[in-house]
């Protein structure tokens, strides 16, 4: 009954499906390290 | 075994602007959930005629001898070399979890799509959600008051132990109520039914606290390095969002393994140059030790590396003054080397299915109720959501029927 009325009740439905992507892929991530040791080899 | 989880909730839409009458319209409300670990017997609460109460309570001086005759020359050696020690020994794998998963680990909820992997919710019942604020024993004692009415029906917890993974609040003011149940000229009309709760340290409240006060005590540093890899126009918050925090440490972090032989090669480990000393305690000891405490080693299921990296962790604590943070690791470590010097088959249960003794659980229930509350959502349709999600997460079958079809 509850799977019924899920179907029309778009607050519940968001809940399972509305998905964010994190702002970072892992080979930006990388630039973004090496960006921090250069910027650690200039602390040092 | 059952595993509890309590913890108070507050509606986010409330105002914040004080008036004449309120300071705010925030509703507060309490949550209590519970996991089932049925491949764990029931823990009796004595055992061999010892409680898994420690008579004393915090056992300083036992904390002492372990300190100074298992611990003090592990805490000479940073954390990196450590975990490196762990990895020739094979104690620890390499490469187990995803950068990105690690990185969105204090995003709560399963919105986002690196997380649609997480089926830890699997088998989590909501026991209650009630309007009422978590300030004082008295709190507590009623909130819990929620399983033990339950507990009038099915009896499972009569002389068996209930470990409750909670917040600061919650092993603090349940501890009180615990110490003055066997107390004689107690104040407070403690229900007997408390004597089997056994508080314990959320990993999750210890690790993004202790990332987030990283942030906060070496914030200048932190601001150069935003500015240097962000650019100098972006403005670096005082207190960042958890993501960002995380993201700041993970770079810092990668950047330093990138070039630390360089610089260990350059300087050598003799500098005594406090700057110096200082850079590299934060980018060798302290940042991977936050980063890895609850994200690997806790979730890898690594109960003597937990034990002793939330140690490890207690000294930062301790050396930065944090308010409660150097006081809980203590009752923790406390209580686990009580029941393994007196063979309490708890201290087992922990080792064996420390990954259930999670406050995840309750922060994923709270961000789904937060997600899905009206903006001027009332503290009915509040409860009425958390009941709509409880049903669903008791129901694992209807929470994946929903997954595929809706």
């Amino acid at each position: 009954m509850i799977v019924l009325d899920a179907r029309n009740y778009y607050e519940l439905k968001d809940t399972f499906q509305k998905t964010k992507a994190y702002p970072y892929k892992p080979s930006s991530l990388n630039i973004l390290a090496e960006k921090t040791s250069l910027f650690l080899l200039d602390y040092f | 075994m059952y595993i509890y989880n309590l913890d108070d909730y507050y509606d986010i839409y409330e105002k914040r602007r004080p008036n004449t009458i309120t300071l705010s319209t925030a509703n507060h409300m309490t949550t209590c959930i519970c996991k089932q670990v049925s491949d764990c017997t029931p823990i009796p609460i004595v055992f061999n005629n010892m409680s898994v109460h420690n008579p004393i309570n915090i056992d300083a001086s036992n904390i002492c001898f372990r300190l100074i005759h298992e611990y003090h020359k592990i805490f000479d050696i940073a954390y990196t070399n450590r975990k490196k020690q762990w990895l020739i020994n094979g104690q620890l794998a390499n490469d187990t979890f995803d950068q990105i998963e690690l990185l969105t680990i204090h995003y709560y909820d399963d919105a986002i799509a690196e997380r649609k992997e997480e089926h830890s919710m699997k088998g989590i019942q909501l026991i209650g959600f009630q309007e009422k604020s978590l300030h004082s024993i008295n709190d507590y004692i009623e909130a819990l008051q929620m399983i033990l009415n339950i507990d009038k029906d099915t009896g499972y917890l009569h002389n068996y132990v209930a470990s409750l993974v909670a917040d600061w609040p919650g092993q603090l003011f349940v501890r009180k109520a615990i110490t003055n149940l066997h107390k004689t000229d107690s104040q407070y009309s403690i229900p007997a039914g408390i004597n089997s709760f056994i508080p314990i340290l959320g990993p999750l409240h210890v690790s993004l606290n202790s990332r987030e006060h990283v942030l906060i005590i070496y914030y200048t540093f932190f601001q150069k390095l935003f500015h240097s890899v962000f650019g100098k126009r972006k403005v670096l918050a005082k207190k960042p969002k958890p993501w960002r925090i995380n993201l700041l440490l993970d770079l810092a972090y990668n950047g330093w393994c990138k070039i630390r032989n360089i610089i260990i090669t350059k300087f050598g480990n003799t500098c005594k140059d406090i700057e110096y000393c200082m850079i590299i305690d934060l980018l060798d000891n302290i940042i991977p030790a936050t980063l890895d405490v609850y994200s690997i080693l806790f979730r890898s299921g690594l109960f003597n590396e937990y034990i002793e990296t939330i140690f490890r962790i207690w000294t930062f604590a301790l050396r930065w003054k944090r308010h409660n943070y150097n006081k809980a690791p203590l009752a923790f470590l406390s209580d686990i080397f009580y029941w393994q010097d007196t063979n309490h088959p708890f201290a087992e249960a922990v080792k064996l299915f420390l990954v259930n003794f999670n406050d995840y659980y309750i922060e994923n229930m709270h961000s789904k109720i937060r997600a899905h509350s009206p903006v001027n959502g009332n503290i009915d349709n509040i409860i009425k959501q958390a009941y709509v999600i409880g049903i669903l997460f008791a129901n694992y079958f209807l929470f994946v029927l929903c997954s595929i079809y809706l």
